[in-house]
């Protein structure tokens, strides 16, 4: 499939000094007509909508955490994402491998394992944590495993399994005899208070920001620092080429695989402890999905992904306490995912443009 | 003998739409494309269908509108493949995204502009409600709305379509090489949007079965993942329009079992994954014969 080049086409820097400035600065207007014109279709004044938006967004202490909160669930996908379709796999399977790494997070946690953790958090946390990574790695490693040895395209088996993944979960949720556990009459799936993260002065925030920075920047040492990102990136510039240069493809992808659905699930993991309890849906469902828009807006760039997921999240936020003001539902958040995805397309049409010229010259 | 009649009859009902979208998509696969956006254009059809059908008063109508907004919305996807040579994946997921939100956006916009009026479409009658009664093809030709019958009629008209016609001859080759595929002097482009445009109509089609003809209503993201199993339909049917077919009405049997199980136990539940889990298990045990047009994916 041609589709890697592709994706790859996008991550390359196309313009430099006021042209980059171009771009972003089209997208956002874009963003801002969009929102506009929904604003004004739903009878909302936008005066009242525009302070509405920022003081969910960033504009109070509440907003303010929970966008951070937000963004830093959506940074950890981003980055697996970012990952996979560097390496040429389109690998879309993020919301249920993050699905599976939070039940396997609450997993811990039942019967008597989890009133040890309780006792000791300093061991309950990490566990929780590896715990989730580990689920999301196998998750995600199925859909790789399917590819590698039956040929299954991995776009159709990620998102089978993220249907099969989101049922499992609710299942497990729903069941008493599993989560709820034999000896506890507790009716919800509270976590322990000893394994929740506190906000912060009774905001949404967390520190887990504090571990998804250095994993940015670790992912962009790792991609364009060592020979194992020149590696990835090789594979899914062209794949044989890279392999005829003696890259183990093969293996690299089932790595590549792990990796990113380890990063999908451990993100899962900290959602639900930053949460406090696993729902029929998690509280940051569909997360996985807009994450694919932050990766590609981002370039698949990890050090741009930090700035787009804050982006997106403030986007999240701010929409949602414009809707809960009477106003413009938060699907039009959705929309505009879409749109910010054709507008990288777009560009990136215009880049190939410019370089063919060039090498037509 | 009841049970069995009504087994038929539901499978046949949520097989329809799954048909539609199937056939939309062999379409596409066959002309070297590949969209994981039916989804999407299946909600517009969906919601376009559902607008048209209620502010018309008639689920003919909104059908109708339903197939027109789903074409439309594949000019997009046309346009951003073959104008722009943009990823097709990538593409079709930003579709998915866009029709989500803007279809939930303008169902809350229209349900807060009518708060106390149900907002539904006329019912649809069924093709010949006396001869339900008949064993087998009643519940499942009669008892079903004409939509059904369509579904079903695209199917040899796709398949003959793709075999004897000097044009499918042409789609085909544009599937599965582009390049010798304009060398012989076919517009590759135009041929694409053409299918594209069909594609979305079926697709379409498929989204207003949903909101027209079954439920006569309308509720976000309605679809719930149908295009994907159409999607995996495809790839199971081996890219012919029988197989396709049979692997269409299989998944719609088993959604129909999957909601027929009465969910009270917690591992009766699993049921529920059955039609994706059965996709898998298929697409690994048969997928070593690869039958996708050899330019699939590719843009020209």
């Amino acid at each position: 499939m041609s589709t890697s080049s592709d994706i790859e086409r996008v991550a390359e820097p196309t313009a430099r000094g006021w042209r980059a400035a171009v771009w972003p600065l089209t997208l956002a207007a874009g963003t801002i007509s969009i929102l506009a014109l929904a604003i004004v279709s739903f009878g909302q004044n936008p005066g009242e909508a525009f302070s509405e938006f920022i003081s969910g967004s960033v504009g109070t202490r509440a907003g303010l955490g929970a966008t951070m909160a937000r963004a830093t669930i959506l940074l950890f996908y981003a980055l697996g994402i970012a990952l996979s379709f560097r390496a040429g796999l389109i690998n879309i399977g993020t919301e249920g491998q993050s699905r599976m790494g939070a039940a396997a997070a609450v997993a811990l946690t039942l019967g008597a394992r989890g009133r040890f953790f309780c006792d000791h958090p300093w061991l309950g946390i990490p566990a929780m944590l590896c715990a989730g990574a580990l689920a999301g790695a196998l998750w995600s490693l199925l859909a790789g495993a399917m590819k590698r040895w039956r040929g299954v395209s991995e776009v159709v088996a990620t998102l089978m399994l993220n249907f099969i993944a989101i049922q499992l979960v609710r299942m497990f949720v729903g069941s008493h005899a599993w989560l709820k556990g034999p000896d506890t009459d507790l009716q919800q799936n509270e976590l322990p208070n000893a394994l929740k993260f506190s906000g912060w002065h009774g905001t949404d925030f967390h520190w887990g920001i504090f571990l998804a920075l250095p994993a940015a920047l670790a992912a962009h040492v790792f991609l364009f620092r060592t020979a194992g990102g020149m590696r990835v990136r090789a594979m899914g510039l062209n794949r044989g080429a890279a392999r005829a240069c003696g890259v183990p493809c093969d293996a690299l992808a089932l790595w590549v695989f792990g990796i990113s659905g380890a990063l999908a699930g451990f993100a899962g993991a900290l959602g639900v402890m930053a949460v406090g309890k696993l729902g029929t849906d998690p509280a940051y469902a569909e997360f996985g999905y807009m994450a694919v828009s932050v990766a590609l807006v981002a370039e698949l760039k990890p050090l741009a992904i930090v700035f787009v997921a804050l982006l997106f999240a403030a986007l999240d936020t701010g929409s949602g306490s414009m809707e809960a003001a009477g106003g413009v539902p938060h699907w039009v958040v959705y929309a505009l995912n879409g749109f910010m995805i054709l507008a990288m397309l777009a560009r990136d049409a215009g880049a190939r443009k410019i370089r063919d010229g060039r090498t037509a010259e | 003998m009841n049970w069995i009649d009504s087994a038929i009859g539901a499978s046949m009902r949520i097989g329809t739409p799954l048909l539609f979208a199937g056939m939309g998509e062999l379409i596409l696969e066959r002309a070297g494309m590949i969209n994981i956006g039916i989804e999407g254009v299946m909600l517009c059809g969906a919601f376009g269908g559902f607008y048209a059908g209620w502010a018309s008063h008639s689920p003919v109508i909104g059908a109708l509108v339903g197939a027109m907004s789903g074409a439309a919305f594949m000019l997009i996807y046309a346009g951003m493949t073959q104008k722009i040579r943009a990823d097709q994946i990538v593409t079709g997921m930003a579709m998915n995204l866009i029709a989500a939100g803007v279809t939930s956006t303008a169902y809350d916009a229209l349900s807060a502009a009518h708060p106390t009026k149900m907002i539904s479409v006329p019912r649809w009658t069924a093709v010949w409600s006396q001869g339900k009664d008949l064993p087998i093809i009643g519940p499942a030709l009669f008892e079903q709305t004409s939509l059904t019958w369509i579904a079903l009629l695209s199917v040899p008209l796709i398949g003959w379509y793709f075999a004897k016609t000097e044009r499918g001859l042409e789609l085909r080759a544009v599937g599965e090489n582009p390049a010798a595929a304009q060398a012989a002097g076919i517009n590759v482009a135009a041929a694409r949007v053409k299918a594209c445009l069909a594609s979305g109509a079926l697709c379409g089609l498929g989204g207003a079965f949903l909101t027209v003809s079954q439920t006569s209503s309308y509720a976000p993201n309605c679809t719930s993942g149908r295009g994907f199993i159409a999607l995996a339909a495809v790839v199971l049917g081996g890219h012919r329009t029988l197989g396709t077919t049979a692997a269409c009405l299989v998944f719609g049997a088993t959604f129909y079992l999957r909601d027929a199980i009465p969910s009270s136990g917690s591992v009766v539940e699993l049921v529920g994954i059955l039609p994706y889990a059965l996709a898998l298990a298929a697409l690994c045990w048969k997928f070593k014969s690869n039958t996708a047009p050899a330019g699939l994916g590719q843009n020209f």
